[in-house]
């Protein structure tokens, strides 16, 4: 099946696909490869060989350290990357905030953190939900009073990734609690280093630690951090939404979560088991079938068209399709995925991949994909989108 | 028909629920263990004649009861030692020992070893077989196995008995145990030939009705503290659960409790008989194991960013539903039998 691709996408995708092939550690590739959790080094170590290459922020255009990436070439490079064993590359700075900064910051702002996140030295997390304000993000109710040239900002946010490795976070506060809850909040770069900001840590399913609650105690933040207008923090907050949906279907990472399923059955003589080849074949029809509803997507960006409810579909699969894949593996381990052991998985993940390591490993992402059907506005959230903006329901 | 529980029955499942609500998640220590025989619980599953006061029915309700927390799994090796006790050795000393708490004892039946199976080698007059990821015997002094034709016990000094424990994925202590060439001069035979089979169908109900009550009772917390959640978490101006999406999920995690419950009835009825129809204890197994994971997938998703932090039940409940469906002789392994035997 061909979709068409054009001479200059094919040749980028060779260039991908030779360049991971070269330049991927091996025992970053190996962690990845067997599902054991990466460390903050890991991430860093393939993010700075990118950052050499000059591809961590490919889609940016060239004046801001970019190389003006079309949406294919997007994809094209996340796809290879992923099912080569690459890390998945952190979206807060390069996906998340960078397209903020360049779309709506100042220039002083532009040239004081784009760098940072091209070079891949500055660390970004991102502060949006809060214990009161998930799904309704808007009622958040993190405060920022202005204080002369600052603001003080008092509060907290939760469930924020990798805040205990982030150097900074952008964060959306209150700061009129009069107005509608939309139009009261705006978008601040706060450094997380400032005085009063606690950042304690959350433990998740699997046993890992990845979430955090951030806490904010009188913490002072020149107004100059601000992006754009006061109060008008939910225009750039959607904005950012938008870039987070478009990533939401990994085909590389499904696929290479199929090539290591096809593995572990085959191992355990599962090849020629009708039962198994039925299960198996269900979750390659649900790839195939995901993978070209992404072109079609792609295809029409591509055209001009803005990503709409498209968006919402390819988060709803994307997500299921992968936790499906990831709970299936675990079911091929039967009995070997019994042993499962988060703190053996963490003292040893510099070993050697193990078969031990590896079944704990599959178990572990198998526990830890049931988040992204809950985060990046839940399947429940993205399936109201559809019925009201696609469907005219309600 | 004999459905509706009796009046005993009923206070028996209040009082454990009383028990197991006083120490929320608390891991099982030896005065716990204790206070159960003092209350009579271990002989649950067992008739008055060898000092029991039950059968399948209450055995299952007390696993129900205590089956959202680490109880359940120590209960139930003991009382599948006790069913096969109480067919081929009712005057046996293990009987009152484990009942009386001074005993620890593991119960097995051949589906709980790998699929290699449980060999008895009638020559070298030895039996081989690898059981992995049991519960509740790191600590059994005892090791009572029924096969087709024969029941034993064992304990765990005899050469050619290894045991290996290690964190399971239900993050409690899980146990592999290796018979290797075991001579049968080192254990108790308990019983040989025909009338074995009747032992080993009791066994194999009374497990079945052990696990879909331990299901049960975990779904049943599961959709419980997700029914609680969703009336008091606010999202837009208004609690989770009035949106008719959510309330749509939470009236099928309602109906595949109730048919949670449907399933370990019918098994606890077959373990209070003779044993039965091995399939359909099969089917009761994968189904409600099924219908639990079901529960307890809607559970995490429901409860937002919530339902993925460890130290809650939902991830915990994630965890050992997940062991209950991998193990030897849990729904998958199961599920393939049916399969193969179909073919
Ligand atoms: C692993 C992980 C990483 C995360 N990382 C970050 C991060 O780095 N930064 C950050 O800001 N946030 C992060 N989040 C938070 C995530 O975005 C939120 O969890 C998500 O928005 C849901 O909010 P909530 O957890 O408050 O759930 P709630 O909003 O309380 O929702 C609970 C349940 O109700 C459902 N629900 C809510 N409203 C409706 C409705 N109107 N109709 C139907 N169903 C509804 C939801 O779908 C969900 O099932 C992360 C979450 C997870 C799990």
């Amino acid at each position: 099946m061909d979709a068409g691709w054009s001479q200059e996408d094919m040749t980028f995708r060779e260039q991908v696909r030779s360049f991971t092939r070269d330049n991927l550690p091996a025992d970053i590739r190996g962690k990845v490869m067997t599902g054991r959790p990466l460390g903050r080094d890991d991430h860093m170590r393939w993010q700075d060989i990118l950052a050499a290459k000059g591809w961590i922020a490919g889609f940016w255009p060239e004046e801001y350290g970019g190389c003006d990436w079309t949406a294919s070439q997007s994809y094209i490079f996340q796809e290879e990357t992923s099912r080569a064993g690459a890390p998945w590359l952190l979206p807060f700075g390069v996906n998340y905030v960078g397209p903020v900064i360049y779309t709506y910051g100042t220039e002083a702002q532009k040239a004081r953190h784009l760098p940072g996140i091209v070079s891949n030295e500055v660390f970004w997390c991102q502060g949006y939900s809060e214990p009161n304000a998930g799904s309704d993000l808007a009622r958040l109710s993190t405060r920022a009073d202005r204080d002369g040239d600052d603001y003080i900002v008092n509060g907290s946010k939760i469930w924020t990734s990798m805040a205990h490795w982030a150097d900074w976070i952008f964060a959306l506060v209150r700061t009129d609690s009069a107005a509608k809850p939309q139009t009261g909040i705006s978008f601040l770069l706060i450094d997380l280093t400032s005085p009063g900001v606690t950042v304690k840590p959350i433990r998740s399913i699997e046993g890992a630690h990845h979430l955090n609650q951030v806490f904010f105690d009188d913490v002072r933040v020149p107004v100059e951090n601000r992006i754009g207008e006061e109060n008008a923090g939910w225009t750039y907050a959607k904005f950012l939404l938008g870039h987070e949906r478009v990533l939401s279907a990994e085909i590389g990472k499904a696929k290479r979560m199929l090539d290591r399923l096809r593995q572990i059955a085959g191992e355990r003589g599962l090849d020629s088991d009708p039962f198994h080849l039925d299960r198996l074949s269900r979750l390659e029809t649900d790839v195939l079938a995901l993978e070209w509803t992404t072109l079609r997507m792609l295809d029409a960006v591509m055209g001009g068209a803005a990503p709409g409810v498209e968006a919402s579909v390819l988060k709803l699969r994307g997500s299921t399709v992968i936790q499906s894949i990831a709970e299936y593996t675990a079911d091929c381990l039967g009995p070997d995925a019994l042993k499962f052991d988060p703190e053996f998985l963490e003292r040893t993940v510099n070993d050697p991949p193990s078969e031990l390591a590896r079944n704990m490993g599959v178990v572990s992402e198998m526990l830890f994909q049931r988040a992204p059907t809950i985060w990046g506005g839940s399947n429940e959230i993205q399936r109201n989108i559809i019925a009201k903006h696609a469907l005219g329901l309600g | 028909m004999k459905l509706t529980p009796t009046e005993e029955q009923t206070m028996l499942a209040d009082s454990v629920a009383r028990f197991t609500a006083d120490r929320p998640g608390g891991a099982v220590d030896a005065a716990t263990w204790r206070e159960i025989a003092g209350l009579g619980w271990l002989g649950a599953g067992v008739g008055e004649a060898v000092g029991g006061f039950g059968g399948g029915r209450e055995m299952a309700i007390v696993i129900e009861q205590a089956g959202a927390s680490a109880l359940a799994e120590l209960l139930i090796p003991n009382y599948l030692a006790l069913a096969i006790l109480e067919e081929v050795g009712p005057e046996n000393a293990l009987i009152p020992d484990i009942m009386d708490g001074k005993t620890l004892a593991c119960g097995l039946v051949p589906e709980m070893a790998t699929a290699e199976g449980v060999t008895v080698d009638s020559t070298a007059r030895t039996v081989s077989g690898r059981f992995v990821a049991l519960q509740g015997a790191s600590e059994a002094t005892h090791f009572v196995l029924v096969l087709p034709d024969m029941a034993l016990a064992l304990t765990p000094g005899v050469t050619g008995v290894e045991r290996q424990s290690y964190r399971g994925l239900d993050d409690r202590t899980k146990t592999d145990l290796t018979l290797q060439r075991v001579p049968l001069a080192q254990v108790e035979i308990l019983a040989e030939g025909e009338i074995v089979r009747a032992a080993l169908n009791r066994a194999r109900a009374t497990r079945a009705a052990a696990v879909t009550a331990e299901c049960c009772g975990l779904a049943d917390a599961l959709f419980n503290d997700t029914l609680a959640y969703l009336k008091q978490r606010r999202q837009f101006g208004q609690p989770i659960g009035s949106f008719q999406a959510v309330q749509h999920r939470l009236a099928d995690m309602f109906v595949a409790v109730e048919e949670i419950r449907s399933l370990a009835l019918a098994s606890a009825r077959a373990a209070e008989g003779e044993g039965e129809d091995h399939p359909a204890l099969s089917q009761a197994i994968i189904g409600a194991t099924d219908r639990a994971l079901h529960v307890a997938r809607e559970a995490i998703q429901l409860h937002g960013g919530v339902g993925m932090t460890e130290d809650l039940p939902m991830g915990a409940g994630l965890r050992r539903l997940k062991l209950l469906q991998l193990m030897p002789g849990g729904a998958e392994d199961l599920r393939r039998r049916i399969i193969a035997n179909s073919a």
